[in-house]
């Protein structure tokens, strides 16, 4: 293999994919990123097993090839780099050699041919395809990201729930504590798919989305769903992940119709007494009391440990009064990841679900997070 | 002005000795042995009676025998132990907080500046010694003194059911002639080398000075020298919460089959239930030990969606975990039942979307069921650990009454008693330290 490119292309692919490398992997291979040279253009990969990411760019390439060399190692280097052009050869055992061009500076670093790498995924050329604006799939993840289940032994939460039917596209994650739908209509779309996407492979998705969006306006993404894998393709990178195979919580159930009661409330006024008040309570529960009263909303936490803080919000309330204990994190969390000015707050009896909800609602773009009390 | 410290060192006269000639009169002025018996028994405790023959605690029961042939055997009853233990633990809890138990029998107490609410040091160990009878009908011996180690020197100077109290400003006098061996750390060994030397009395010891028994024994010897000097700064700390409450009981007849695995079980759930209450704590923790007749043990454990502090939890638990076990064609002859992971009783509770109906149920009912567990555990406290427990806790507990509510406070040496349930009960707290009242092993 022998081939130029600039620096900053490479750096872009080569972080771009060491997320996904296992550093830790019984599997040495793994650490390991793959550089493929063909044609013009230079492939990147990396994979988990049961993810797996290649992103492309043009390169000069006199000599085609591949190898796989260690990711940290090579990200660090290449950033060690002067700007512009990057000279990259391999030589026998897979010696990788990396110079700038026009400064003496050179790196070598011991690879193994890019035979030994394994094979990612690819779907079948007949799987059908889906498309999506990027930004939807970033709001889809942004506001259900953090309530996906981070305990590894049960896949069945540690992923978020997938799903298109019609023109309608969902996502659904849920720690047992919690859930939060986002759901959203694509206009003039028509299909039918259910993943569940582990969670790993959504805080990678997040990074591409994200980077994707910076680069470029309203970019799109391809969605393909083949054998037990999806690939999700977003400027010019794939991206594959090994599905759970399992059944989500029946999550429909545990969201309330209606709640007794149904509360605006200013979001960041809101977000920033919680955060406040918060900072009081106990670190292992995070439990405060969020009462409501005629005309305002009061937050309250009571540790014989850590004191006592209270703060108090006016709101449009009418009614009885209703004192629920809920851990701060799990509104703060769904605060933050909206932007409207309001959120609509629902709540039942001190042991039954509340609903957060977006100011903002439209038939076109629906949110609701229920989050469980606590009995304090 | 610094307050004069004050510690007392409250030590059991032969604790299970003593229990057992409570506990059965028939027993009283004569020497009686508990411990094992058998050709590799030891002797756990000596009545004093029986000391006079030389008997003492960790010697060998055909030695102890053969000094004192006409000794009566009495088998270890932990259980009841410990239970008396707890009740002169909570003596000691009202005449102060810093309470240090040593063993299962003996504690420091600080009583420094209590003087004008308690009276003198002298007067408190009257009234300590006085509420231990009331509330036992046992005697102890109790050393009085500025610093632990002279207080526990003194507990043992006038025993049994003495006070020896050594006044502030007379510790030098005191220790003086003390054979070096009085000391804490001076073992067989250091007594030897300091002999060697012709270092026989404490006041030997501290004519030395700090520098030369520094420079033969180092640390220690820097130590030593303090001690010799009435010296000891170490605080009485009060005992460190418990990480884990667990009850096991290791059966005389084996226990087959899983109904009757499950009887023991829930009465083991309630024990520890009892402690749980008293400790005002909940667990998340549950866990099984369980031990066949090949001494096969085996160990489960499972973390609640919430803590609990009620029986009726910890038993469903222990079932559930019981259920793993392979049961079929084995026989049993211990079992325990264990929590950890505690909360504060009142810490909050995180309900969950997909909890089932029951579960909903049971967190709504929770504070119900949770003062029905306080009452119950009330009861037990004021009137035995049997005069109160669930109806299907099985004949074990029943003992022939078929009724929920069963008075059967069992008198020792009753013959039937002694047959269906010699059991060897233990209730454990396993603190962070290597020793841990309440933790047997270690006699009077």
């Amino acid at each position: 293999m022998d081939l130029e490119i600039p620096k900053k292309d490479l750096l872009r692919l080569v972080s771009r994919c060491q997320g996904v490398a296992d550093k830790k992997s019984a599997m040495p291979a793994l650490a390991n990123v793959l550089l493929a040279a063909d044609g013009s253009t230079l492939r990147v990969s990396a994979t988990d097993l049961y993810l797996g990411v290649t992103g492309q760019v043009n390169a000069q390439v006199k000599t085609p090839g591949s190898v796989a060399v260690p990711a940290r190692d090579l990200l660090e280097r290449i950033k060690a780099m002067p700007d512009g052009p990057l000279h990259v050869t391999t030589s026998e055992g897979a010696q990788t050699t990396i110079k700038a061009v026009g400064s003496p500076r050179r790196y070598t670093l011991p690879g193994i041919p890019g035979a030994e790498f394994p094979q990612l995924p690819m779907p079948t050329p007949d799987a059908p395809r889906l498309e999506l604006p990027v930004d939807l799939l970033a709001l889809l993840i942004a506001r259900t990201h953090f309530s996906i289940s981070t305990d590894e032994t049960r896949a069945h939460v540690n992923s978020a729930l997938f799903e298109w039917s019609g023109d309608r596209v969902r996502m659904v994650s849920t720690d047992g504590h919690r859930l939060s739908k986002m759901e959203a209509t694509v206009a003039g779309s028509a299909a039918t798919a259910t993943m569940l996407i582990p969670l790993k492979a959504i805080h990678e998705l997040r990074r591409l989305a994200d980077e994707a969006r910076a680069e470029k306006d309203a970019p799109v993404v391809t969605i393909t769903q083949s054998g037990p894998s999806a690939f999700f393709t977003i400027a010019g990178t794939q991206f594959s992940v090994k599905l759970v195979d399992a059944q989500f919580p029946p999550y429909q159930q545990v969201i309330p119709a209606m709640t007794e009661r149904s509360i605006r409330a200013p979001r960041s006024a809101l977000a920033d007494a919680l955060k406040a008040i918060s900072l009081a309570a106990s670190d292992r529960t995070g439990g405060v009391k969020i009462s409501v009263t005629s005309g305002s909303l009061r937050i309250t936490s009571e540790s014989p440990d850590t004191g006592n803080a209270f703060d108090e919000l006016t709101i449009d309330y009418d009614g009885p009064e209703l004192t629920i204990g809920f851990n701060a994190k799990y509104f703060l969390d769904v605060l933050n990841g909206i932007d409207d000015e309001e959120i609509i707050f629902g709540i039942s009896g001190e042991l039954d679900p509340a609903v957060l909800k977006a100011g903002n609602e439209s038939s076109e773009r629906s949110y609701v997070a229920v989050i469980m009390p606590m009995r304090i | 002005m610094a307050v004069q410290r004050a510690i007392l060192h409250v030590d059991m006269d032969a604790f299970f000795a003593s229990v057992e000639v409570r506990d059965d009169p028939r027993l009283r002025g004569k020497p009686v042995l508990v411990g094992g018996g058998g050709r590799r028994g030891v002797v756990a405790t000596a009545s004093y009676e029986a000391r006079r023959f030389g008997c003492r605690s960790a010697q060998p029961m055909a030695q102890a025998l053969k000094l004192c042939p006409e000794a009566v055997v009495v088998a270890p009853r932990h259980g009841v132990y410990v239970e008396v233990s707890q009740q002169v633990f909570d003596v000691f809890a009202r005449f102060s907080p810093l309470v240090e138990g040593l063993s299962i029998d003996e504690a420091f107490l600080d009583i420094s500046g209590t003087e004008r609410l308690l009276g003198t040091p002298r007067q408190v160990a009257e009234a300590l010694k006085a509420e231990v009878k009331a509330t036992t009908a046992l005697t102890c011996s109790v050393g009085i003194a500025s610093v632990k180690f002279l207080a526990k020197i003194a507990s043992g100077m006038n025993k049994p059911d003495g006070i020896t109290e050594i006044p502030p400003g007379t510790e030098l006098a005191f220790l003086t002639p003390l054979p070096v061996g009085a000391l804490w750390g001076v073992g067989p060994r250091t007594e030897q080398r300091l002999e060697q030397r012709g270092i026989r009395t404490v006041g030997d010891l501290r004519r030395l000075g700090e520098k030369t028994l520094t420079d033969w024994l180092g640390a220690h010897g820097q130590h030593l020298y303090r001690l010799s000097a009435g010296l000891d700064e170490r605080a009485v700390i009060p005992d460190r919460e418990a990480k884990s409450i667990s009850n096991e009981d290791t059966y005389a007849v084996d226990v087959v089959g899983v109904e009757a695995l499950r009887q023991r079980l829930l009465s083991q759930a309630t024990r520890v239930a009892d402690r749980l209450v008293a400790e005002g704590r909940k667990a998340r923790c549950v866990h099984l030990k369980i031990r066949d007749i090949h001494f096969v043990t085996e160990s489960r454990q499972c973390t609640l969606p919430r803590p609990v502090n009620d029986h009726r939890a910890i038993y469903e638990a222990a079932c559930r975990l019981l259920d793993s076990v392979e049961t079929e064609g084995r026989s049993f002859r211990l079992t325990g039942v264990g929590v950890a992971d505690f909360d504060a009783g009142s810490a909050p509770v995180q309900l969950g979307l997909f909890d089932a109906p029951r579960e909903m149920r049971e967190i709504r009912e929770a504070p119900r069921k949770e003062s029905l567990q306080e009452v119950m555990s009330a009861v037990r406290k004021r009137f035995g650990h049997q005069a109160l427990f669930p109806g299907d806790a099985g004949s074990e507990r029943r003992l022939g009454s078929s009724g929920a509510i069963t008075h059967t406070r069992p008198v020792a040496g009753e013959e039937t008693e002694a047959g269906t349930d010699a059991r060897r009960g233990e209730a454990k707290a396993d603190g962070g330290k290597g020793r841990g009242r309440g933790r047997l092993g270690s006699g009077p």
